[in-house]
């Protein structure tokens, strides 16, 4: 399995700051539970880990991710991960699609996890093999971390997935 | 008496002539030429709100920020349940949607419809709340109902609103793990108007007087949004891998979909 922390993060991880600056500068808005208050994760420690996308569940009220994680140790050499994600509407409001990770897809996923150290977290942003970056939204201090809070563009435009 | 006031008065003669001499009809008839967007043609006449409309906040980080004045801690206790995810309600989500003085804008759009004698908001989330221009006056007694009864003047471009009658068992603030019900005589005004042509105001002012020591006072900014269309949001779903319906409590389900691409060879 690999899994890291937030420091020891690979090259593409350490790209996603820069751009976590000019996504806060469109997130206009504070970290927000719309739907319910987030307790159930870690918002102290962000964490990530390297895997290949099993689907995009795109659903309300909450989009889902689903990721293979490679792990020896695991019965089929992988662990499934489940990342929340903001609803389909604000996501969509900040360029996501359905497609926009697409199963197959190898990607490195940052994420709040669960206190209960099961294998998922919240959603915070996926970086792609080609090096873009697919903000998440909402989640614990999403404004301070880079994640999409969920609000109006106002016509300006952040890093987003094409 | 100054050369001003003196015309006032005048003014104020010519106007008590004419009720004087006008038969209820035509007074109701000239009351009615005043009220704007009336006819088709004459809605052109109304500023133009089309489109989505949206909020940079969460209520709920709106109401942590500037929180209203709920009696005793009751407030601190709801965040309190909040946060702390006590006191769930399992069909908190799966209710109509209730206004108790806010029409959403967060993750879900705002779009207005307006017809003659009519204002009509709705979000993606279900909410619809018809707001009477045609000059009729709020019932004396109004039946208690999930969006309560709505009026409104055009005072100059400012939409004026007058809510009652909403349901005494609607959470307040929102649909919230530890919010309460809102009870009865509640009152909702709100000022509605343009700031730009793309920034529209919303100052409400909230009396409960069951929940409230003084009437909640607050301004919200709503944003047009660059978008041509709707998109549903629900909160009521048959599989939320977040709120068990049981039992209301937050969850996070790992029950994967039946259709998982395979892990890779």
């Amino acid at each position: 399995m690999k899994k890291t922390n937030k420091a020891e993060s690979s090259a593409a991880t350490r790209r996603a700051p820069i751009l976590a600056i000019a996504a806060a500068w469109f997130a206009i808005a504070s970290s927000a539970a719309a739907h319910h208050s987030y307790a159930m994760f870690d918002g102290t420690r962000t964490l990530s880990v390297t895997g290949t996308v099993a689907k995009l569940e795109w659903m309300n009220p909450h989009v889902f991710v689903w990721v293979h994680v490679p792990n020896p140790k695991a019965p089929g050499g992988y662990d499934l991960y489940a990342f929340e994600n903001g609803s389909p509407h604000v996501l969509a409001q900040h360029g996501w699609t359905k497609v926009t990770l697409q199963s197959g897809e190898k990607i490195i996923v940052e994420y709040w996890p669960l206190k209960d150290g099961r294998h998922g977290g919240h959603f915070l942003r996926a970086i792609h093999a080609d090096g873009r970056v697919s903000l998440g939204a909402g989640g614990p201090n999403a404004a301070t971390s880079g994640s999409i809070a969920p609000g109006p563009q106002q016509g300006k435009q952040g890093p987003r997935q094409p | 008496m100054t050369r001003k006031c003196r015309h006032g008065v005048a003014q104020g003669i010519l106007c008590c002539v004419l009720l004087c001499f006008s038969s209820p009809q035509q007074a109701n008839a000239q009351a009615k030429q005043r009220l704007l967007g009336m006819s088709y043609p004459e809605l052109h006449e109304l500023p133009d709100w089309s489109g989505w409309w949206g909020l940079s906040d969460a209520l709920i980080v709106e109401l942590i920020r500037n929180p209203p004045p709920m009696k005793s801690d009751t407030f601190a206790k709801f965040r309190s349940a909040f946060s702390r995810d006590l006191d769930p309600d399992p069909g908190r989500y799966c209710r109509p949607s209730q206004f108790v003085g806010y029409s959403g804008g967060f993750t879900e759009s705002v779009e207005f419809l307006f017809t003659p004698g009519r204002v009509t908001l709705t979000n993606e989330a279900g909410l619809i709340r018809r707001i009477y221009t045609d000059g009729r006056a709020l019932p004396e007694h109004p039946d208690e109902t999930n969006t309560g009864t709505s009026v409104g003047r055009w005072e100059g471009r400012t939409l004026v609103v007058e809510t009652v009658g909403t349901n005494s068992k609607a959470k307040f603030p929102g649909r919230y793990a530890g919010a309460i019900p809102i009870g009865k005589n509640v009152r909702i005004t709100e000022r509605i108007s343009l700031k730009d042509q793309n920034t529209l105001e919303f100052d409400v002012v909230t009396v409960a007087p069951e929940v409230l020591t003084a009437p909640d006072r607050r301004k919200r900014v709503y944003v047009r949004l660059p978008k041509q269309g709707a998109t549903e949001v629900s909160f009521c779903v048959d599989f939320d891998r977040s709120i068990d319906p049981a039992t209301g409590k937050q969850r996070f389900d790992m029950t994967p979909p039946a259709d998982l691409a395979p892990p890779p060879h």
